[in-house]
């Protein structure tokens, strides 16, 4: 038989052949596509009936548990029968272990109190764990994040050093994932941050601060062991925490890193310096201003020496009064004001910019 | 006379616990409903006391069903939002509305029990 078509094939002309193959190829093609949306539709099927089948039990169970630890009433028999029952159907199949770790972690998120620590229990007895931690082996990124995820939400501290080896993923998401989980599970919060090569991203930076402001005073990091952190990310995230937790301890750290760092950081420095208060920077403040060129560098300056109650540095305050730059010599009027300094207006500009302020100021 | 108080909650496990808290602690007739549209035929048919809503609920949401009570029904009705955002402009929005208290996720069953025991006992 192949040997007629085949015979019969060398027969033929090129251009039939030609259209002979590409029929083929696409009929191929749409066979393949076919079972595809056979299988979907298959598997969608299998998943709703499946649900159809077994969700109102889980719901059941998971709410005569939950209403249990808010009432104090029923037995630890009632609990353990609920628990063998959610147990027979977590090991029927992944997808119902996956509904089962999806509504605790919803009812985690909902209740507080005695009614959240049973979530974590019913986690525990169910060994949801190890359901997680298998899709950190999964090849796929966004299955290793779920379980990364997953692990955090049920506060699994034992395993946070399993997060290690994705802080780094070439996959964003992963790596957001990873750090996330070892800020919330890992004893001390920050201790990842000494094996990141990659930049810590202003979203990751804002998520760890969340985290943190959970934490207490005691189980806060010292802040400035990043301040020569190879990262700058780092170093601008360990500057702006050193703000946000008011720690003023750090302001002679701070001053001498002023001296030693790229003009990026060296704004983030002196907007943390005002923000602490930290007057007794003002001499270093006022070297960078005599010696700054950049425009953002020199606005925070005169924005720090604008706070300081010391008419000293006027003269200075009133040389940027004539900078090129219209943000600087904004700056340099508001600072003067705020310095009650007497000036002489050289132009109708500086005129309307004293106006503007004096008029802020008093409302 | 006994309390009447309604539960919007489209989570099934949340105002199970919700009703069985209330309850245990005899705050009062409890009815509960899955979603706005449920409440507000509930609303129309009887007089509530106190409703407790979620802010995200199917067809009508925790603010408009507010805005229903305040407008149309007993403006002394207590109200009190679940909600699992906490951000200031939700909340200012809710209490300009009319809301009696704002309660975010996670939150504590007994703590709502005070809560609803303290404005029962104030109306």
């Amino acid at each position: 038989m192949i040997q007629i078509v085949t015979d019969w094939i060398f027969q033929q002309d090129s251009k039939v052949i030609f259209v002979l193959g590409l029929a083929a190829s696409l009929f191929c093609v749409s066979v393949f596509f076919l079972s595809l949306i056979v299988f979907s539709k298959t598997s969608r099927k299998r998943k709703n009936t499946l649900r159809e089948r077994y969700w109102p039990y889980i719901q059941k169970n998971l709410a005569f548990i939950a209403i249990q630890s808010v009432t104090q009433e029923g037995s630890q028999a009632d609990y353990s029968k609920s628990i063998e029952i959610l147990r027979a159907l977590r090991y029927k199949s992944n997808t119902i272990a996956q509904w089962i770790l999806e509504e605790l972690i919803k009812q985690k998120a909902n209740v507080s109190g005695d009614a959240g620590k049973t979530m974590l229990k019913v986690y525990r007895d169910l060994d949801l764990k190890s359901h997680s931690l298998r899709k950190l082996k999964s090849m796929k990124w966004n299955i290793k994040a779920e379980g990364i995820h997953e692990l955090e939400r049920m506060e699994q501290k034992e395993i946070f050093s399993e997060f290690y080896r994705f802080l780094d993923s070439k996959n964003h998401d992963l790596r957001t994932a990873a750090r996330m989980g070892l800020t919330t599970l890992a004893p001390n919060p920050l201790s990842f941050l000494d094996q990141i090569s990659e930049e810590l991203s202003e979203w990751e930076q804002m998520s760890i601060y969340n985290r943190l402001r959970n934490k207490t005073k005691d189980q806060l990091p010292d802040f400035s062991k990043y301040y020569s952190h190879k990262q700058q990310s780092v170093v601008a995230f360990s500057i702006n925490m050193t703000v946000r937790f008011n720690y003023f301890e750090l302001v002679p750290q701070l001053i001498k890193l002023l001296t030693n760092c790229t003009p990026s950081l060296r704004v983030s420095i002196v907007h943390a310096l005002s923000q602490l208060e930290a007057f007794q920077a003002r001499d270093s403040v006022r070297r960078l201003l005599q010696m700054s060129k950049n425009t953002d560098e020199i606005v925070e300056c005169l924005k720090f020496l604008g706070q300081l109650d010391d008419k000293s540095c006027r003269h200075l305050i009133w040389k940027f009064m004539e900078h090129p730059r219209v943000e600087v010599r904004m700056e340099a009027v508001n600072a003067a004001i705020k310095l009650d300094l007497e000036f002489k207006f050289f132009n109708t500009e500086q005129e309307e910019m004293f106006l503007h302020f004096t008029n802020e100021l008093i409302s | 006379m006994e309390n009447k108080i309604l539960i919007c909650e489209d989570d099934e496990v949340l105002s199970s616990m919700i009703k069985f808290k209330l309850g245990k602690d005899k705050l009062g007739q409890i009815m509960k409903v899955s979603n706005g549209k449920e409440a507000m035929q509930a609303i129309e048919k009887y007089d509530f006391d106190l409703i407790i809503s979620d802010i995200h609920m199917p067809f009508i949401s925790g603010m408009q069903l507010l805005e229903h009570v305040r407008e149309h029904r007993n403006k002394d009705t207590s109200f009190i939002i679940l909600s699992a955002e906490g951000l200031e402009a939700t909340v200012l929005e809710a209490f300009d509305m009319g809301v009696t208290d704002f309660l975010t996720k996670p939150f504590s069953p007994g703590e709502l029990s005070m809560r609803v025991k303290r404005l029962l006992a104030a109306a």
